[in-house]
């Protein structure tokens, strides 16, 4: 026990060795000492480049393309595969979870190699695509998007994972799924503001070909709705871009050269609502949100997951990136109605998701009252606060996929999702119960799980910038703990009904991707350091860009 | 037994680190726990060995820690980093770190002990009660992590590590209450705990936010200077009292925060005798124990926790006295005593508190080990059904008798000197209130003990149909063995109060800036007449109803306060659900509708043009692109007026 405890402290304390210059091997060798230590004790690095540096020769040089495009390749040649019998729809669902298990441990180990780069970006790729445009294909992350692209990593393949079930057209509907992963990560990954727009766009289109091809009763009308608000989202997201490229000088589309051009006028407005709303539709926000509910609980269950873990991590990326990191003055100004915006969008998500008899639809309203948390965060625009966030995002997008794929299990075994017609199937399911309630104390942020150090950290940050807001916040907090004791005992308490005694507990592929995500929620929760070490830098580096 | 140890190994005590001590013996239940989920989750013999040896070490460490604590008393701590980084603040907030660690001193040392002991034992108990049931190896692992959960909180450092353990306490008290998850009532007490106790762990975030904010600072030895240094108003430091006291309320079941106890007894006898005894009902007396240098510093705050204090412990003997149901009737003996404690504590009688806190741990762990046998043997909860158990169930009779007896103060049980002490402090300064409010106290509780006592096992067991009173047997060698060891520490930890050999405890436990009290003798006979007083009249009062049954009901229930406030809350949110739920599907989403009429409409169009599906789909979102950039258009431009 003590040796963990030194061992958390190695990972967690300042070490005046991290040198902003990568100088482990980016293997990990299975030591403490691969862990990047977190904070010199000098202040914030210059933001002189080093571009030279980080491009090691130690991590090839296309490693983040890599992890962008290898998804959607397998899925383009997933579609050419035949598919007639039952082994060739295996070898099909195999490919696909070679592919995102590829990237996955790609970005496990680009997490280890990563160190901080110093107030530039790290593994940049950038190419020449379409100049006359100012733009490029440009590519590079700093800490939040590692931790993002770590994020829609894990979710795509416990999501690739859980879709054993899949009968109708395998190979179309695992080639979407990696082309919302293709997306996912090069949305998170992209320095550029044309080749974002276009990664934002390919989760929406493939959620809404996956709702209306595989979902439940309702999913045409999901689909149209997940649709028409997505390409709204990417439509603003555009426009945004496209003026702040016009009138920035000089005229680009890169985001790094875009955060030192200086906008100046009424135009900053403009841009700066336009792009929340655009953001405000994934987290999702009210009144932006009907959408949310909806494309969860008539999407297949993996893909449920997906879009309630991943997109409203996109959601608040984009917040990050743009509104906290590019827009911090006007900001500042209008915090007064973010809040409001964000009190509204918690209390509301909290009461609807009491008053749900579907659980999925309880679950979607519950992500929703949590993410509303990351836009405290951002709107208190204080370090710690958002070091929370971006802990927040990663912990209540794996739990609320953890519980969006338990709750498709126990929907296959039972057939229902009503949480009148459920009861007692904790002596069937155990295990089902045991990882529903990691899920879901994930979310309510009890200690030792991932979302206590994102939450406690969210307030402590945010209280001294928003003191009434902050105190709404931790009341409203409770109706998550509400809502996930009474769900938890409406479903798997009691005493079981007469058609719910021959259930079968989960299986090991489901148990597997179960465990994978409660056993992040569990490492994240004690060792969160793990996370703010990388992620802190790229705050550091977002508010000195975001002042200066 | 810790006398023994400090005699038997002098020479160590003097440079064994009790940080280090106290440090394992938080760890052991957690290792414990870790062991039986990895290695013996199968076994139900070895899950039980390595309970047993897990609490044994912790009681070894524990024990060790008091004997150097009791021969050099000190305050040590050790810290380590839990998360700590860089925010570019400028001053003292450049660098943002959370600590946790643990800390020995008397006060922590000895509710340790106290901790470990009862943990122990009620595990022994638990061995044979429990063995046949289902989830026996969960109930195990539960209430070791609860044991670790509560250490953590006694040991905590700082507010950061408390609420961490605290939020953990919550946890291991909702698992515990619902252990018998098939059984709805405990299924529902279970919940009702965790709305109850959340609501405490909300309130202590609050305070904790609210601290860190005025003082950047967690750690409860440097905020102990803090507090009086100046830096923050008499009213920000009220504010911040209270809110710990609220979270306190909670757990220590003040009145009107009291809903979840009577619930508690759901709980299998020795998860309730944990959860009621020595870890959640207790965490919240600690905390203002622990925390006593912010309500020093806030005299208001102190006239709060008395009266609150008071009005509880008064409120919940007569609720006692009124009770139908045994185990109802213990919880609010329970209760009573915690209001006294909080008296106490607000009254500056800190170390006659805590020495009350910890000699009554280990007779609240024996009433409901106890009950929890009487209720087996008598399948009911009614008082009026029972009777005459004394001849038939010896031992459980004697024990639960003797620890009634040592809780309402008759002497020379240990319950008759803490209460002494306490009603010593509050009579030399002539604190009137405060000591009548004890003493009042003291009187009913002892009336409720006595009555409770001889209605359950003096006169004849009432006749009931198909029931023979004649198969009634005593509680199983291990229950009583663990009911004997219980009792015999409940009735030797009250003489700590008198200084034997130089460390007496309320000169060892204290609080910066109050002298320690001794007991005085006329204060120690006041107590024990009322105890006496207060005994008699229950005995005389067995078997008759007390209050006419309509107002009885109402008692029993702690006068509909917490189904008033679950009433409310239920219906406030689920008119409130289905209000949302109406405005996103008839307000929201006919604007909505807009949009999706227009992707139909654009299918449809093509649809006559016979153009191919996938055509089809490419033009509507090609439509509905423009036609959402066209909309956005507006709608921003709209937005940028207002905001420009």
């Amino acid at each position: 026990m003590i040796s963990v405890l030194s061992l958390l402290t190695a990972a967690a304390s300042p070490s005046p060795a991290a040198s902003p210059v990568p100088t482990a091997s980016p293997i990990p060798s299975g030591s403490v000492s691969a862990i990047p230590t977190l904070i010199p004790s000098t202040p914030i690095p210059t933001t002189a480049p080093l571009i030279p540096a980080l491009a090691s020769p130690q991590l090839p040089a296309l490693l983040l393309s890599g992890m962008v495009w290898v998804p959607v390749i397998v899925g383009a040649i997933l579609l050419l595969v035949p598919q007639r019998t039952e082994a060739e729809r295996a070898r099909v669902r195999l490919f696909a979870i070679i592919a995102s298990g590829f990237v996955l441990v790609l970005a496990v180990l680009t997490w280890y190699g990563f160190a901080d780069q110093g107030g530039s970006f790290a593994f940049e790729e950038q190419r020449s695509w379409l100049p006359a445009l100012g733009s490029s294909y440009h590519l590079g992350i700093d800490g939040i998007s590692l931790a993002l692209l770590v994020l829609s990593s894990l979710l795509s393949f416990c999501a690739v994972l859980a879709s054993t079930r899949v009968r109708e057209r395998p190979g179309l509907y695992f080639a979407l799924l990696l082309l919302m992963e293709t997306g996912l990560n090069g949305a998170f990954a992209s320095l550029d503001g044309l080749l974002l727009a276009l990664f934002w766009a390919m989760p929406i289109v493939s959620i809404f070909l996956l709702i209306a091809g595989w979902g439940g009763a309702g999913r045409k009308r999901a689909a149209w709705k997940a649709l028409a608000f997505g390409l709204c989202s990417t439509g603003l997201l555009t426009l945004a871009l496209l003026i702040t490229a016009a009138r920035a000088t000089p005229s680009t589309l890169d985001l790094v050269t875009l955060h030192q051009a200086a906008l100046r006028g009424p135009v900053v407005g403009l841009v700066f609502w336009l792009s929340l709303a655009a953001f405000a539709i994934l987290l999702p926000l009210v009144p932006v949100h009907t959408w949310f509910a909806d494309a969860v609980a008539e999407a297949p269950p993996a893909v449920g997951a997906m879009i309630g873990g991943a997109l409203p991590a996109l959601g608040g990326y984009g917040l990050y990136r743009v509104i906290a990191g590019e827009f911090a003055g006007t900001l500042h100004h209008v915090r007064g109605a973010i809040l409001v915006l964000t009190l509204i969008s918690l209390l509301w998500g909290g009461i609807s998701a009491l008053g749900q008899d579907d659980l999925a639809r309880a679950i979607a309203h519950l992500a929703m009252s949590r993410s509303a948390l990351v836009l405290l965060a951002v709107a208190s625009a204080s370090p710690v606060a958002l070091n929370g966030g971006v802990l927040l995002m990663v912990a209540s997008g794996m739990g609320t996929a953890l519980l969006l794929l338990v709750t498709g299990m126990v929907a296959e075994r039972t057939g229902t999702r009503s949480l009148r017609a459920l009861a007692g199937l904790s002596g069937r399911l155990p295990r089902a119960a045991v990882l529903y309630l990691i899920g879901g104390l994930a979310l309510t942020g009890v200690p030792g799980l991932a979302g206590f150090a994102g939450m406690l950290l969210v307030f402590l940050g945010a209280y001294p910038v928003e003191r009434t807001a902050t105190t709404i916040a931790i009341l409203g907090s409770l109706l998550i703990t509400g809502l996930v004791i009474w769900t938890a005992e409406r479903i798997f308490f009691g005493s079981i009904g007469d058609a719910h005694l021959r259930l079968r507990d989960l299986g090991t592929l489901e148990l597997t991707c179960g465990t994978i995500l409660a056993a992040m929620l569990i490492l994240l929760g004690i060792f969160p350091g793990l996370l703010v070490s990388n992620v802190n830098f790229g705050i550091l580096n977002l508010l000195a860009g975001a002042t200066g | 037994m810790t006398l023994a140890l400090m005699l038997a190994a002098h020479g160590p005590l003097d440079t064994w680190s009790p940080t280090l001590m106290v440090a394992l013996a938080l760890f052991m239940p957690a290792l414990a726990a870790l062991i039986i989920l990895t290695f013996t989750i199968d076994s139900r013999r070895g899950s039980a060995l390595m309970a047993i040896l897990g609490s044994l070490a912790m009681l070894g460490f524990a024990a060790l820690a008091t004997a150097i604590e009791v021969v050099h008393p000190g305050h040590l701590e050790s810290a380590l980093t839990f998360l700590q980084f860089f925010t570019g603040l400028p001053g003292g907030a450049s660098e943002f770190s959370l600590q946790w660690g643990v800390l020995a001193d008397p006060l922590s040392a000895v509710v340790l002990l106290a901790l470990a002991l009862v943990s122990l034992l009620v595990t022994l108990a638990s061995l044979e009660s429990v063995r046949r049931d289902e989830g026996f190896i969960r109930l195990l692992i539960v209430m070791l992590g609860t044991t670790f959960a509560m250490a953590g909180v006694v040991l905590a450092t700082n507010y950061f590590e408390l609420f961490v353990f605290w939020v953990l306490t919550s946890l291991g008290g909702y698992l515990l209450i619902g252990h018998r998850w098939r059984v709805p009532g405990a299924v529902r007490a279970a919940r009702h705990a965790f709305l109850y106790l959340g609501t405490g762990d909300a309130l202590l975030l609050i305070a904790i936010v609210y601290i860190f904010f005025r003082f950047q600072d967690l750690s409860f030895s440097r905020l102990s200077l803090a507090y009086t240094g100046g830096k923050v108003s008499a009213n920000g430091l009220l504010i911040m009292a209270l809110l710990v006291f609220g979270a306190a309320m909670t757990r220590a079941a003040q009145l009107p925060l009291h809903g979840w106890m009577t619930g508690a007894a759901e709980a299998p006898a020795p998860a309730a005798a944990l959860v009621l005894s020595a870890t959640v009902a207790v965490s919240g007396v600690y905390l203002v124990a622990r925390t006593y240098d912010l309500f020093h510093a806030s005299p208001r705050a102190l006239v709060v926790v008395t009266v609150v204090g008071g009005v509880s412990a008064i409120a919940a003997a007569v609720f006692a006295l009124a009770q139908d149901q045994l185990k109802h009737l213990l919880t609010y003996v329970t209760m009573s005593n915690l209001g006294v404690m909080m008296l106490a504590l607000g009254a500056g009688a800190y170390s006659a508190a805590v020495l009350h806190m910890v000699g009554s741990t280990f007779a609240v762990a024996v009433l409901f080990l106890g009950a929890g046998a009487v209720t087996a043997a008598m399948r009911t909860e009614s008082l009026r059904e029972m009777g005459g158990l004394l001849p038939r169930m010896p031992v459980v009779g004697w024990t639960v008798g003797l620890a009634l007896a040592g809780i309402s103060g008759i002497p020379p049980l240990s319950g008759f000197w803490s209460r002494g002490a306490i009603s010593s402090w509050l009579l030399s300064p002539r604190q009137t209130g405060a000591a009548i409010a004890a003493l009042a106290a003291g009187l009913l509780v002892a009336a409720a003990a006595g009555r409770g006592f001889a209605t359950v096992f003096l006169g004849s067991t009432a006749r009931r149909r198909r029931f023979e009173p004649g198969r009634i047997q005593d509680a199983p060698p291990l229950t009583r063995t663990a009911l004997w060891l219980l009792t015999v520490l409940s009735l030797v930890t009250g003489w700590w109060a008198l200084p034997i050999a130089g460390h007496g405890f309320l000169s060892l436990v204290r609080a910066v800036g109050l002298k320690p009290a001794s007991p005085s003798v006329g204060a120690l006979g006041l107590t024990a007449i009322v105890a006496v007083a207060g005994f008699a009249l229950g005995w005389a009062l067995r078997g008759t109803r007390l209050v006419p049954r309509p107002v009885g009901r109402a008692v029993e229930s702690g006068l509909y306060v917490s189904h008033a406030v679950a009433l409310a809350v239920r219906h406030t949110v689920w008119a409130g659900a289905v209000a949302l739920g109406f405005v996103d599907h008839h307000v929201l989403d006919r604007g909505v509708l807009g949009v999706e009429d227009a992707g139909t409409l654009v299918s449809r169009t093509v649809r006559r043009l016979r153009l191919g599906r996938v055509q089809q789909t490419t033009l509507g979102l090609l439509v509905g692109v423009l036609l959402i950039l066209a909309a956005a258009l507006i709608v921003t431009s709209a937005g940028f007026k207002v905001s420009g």
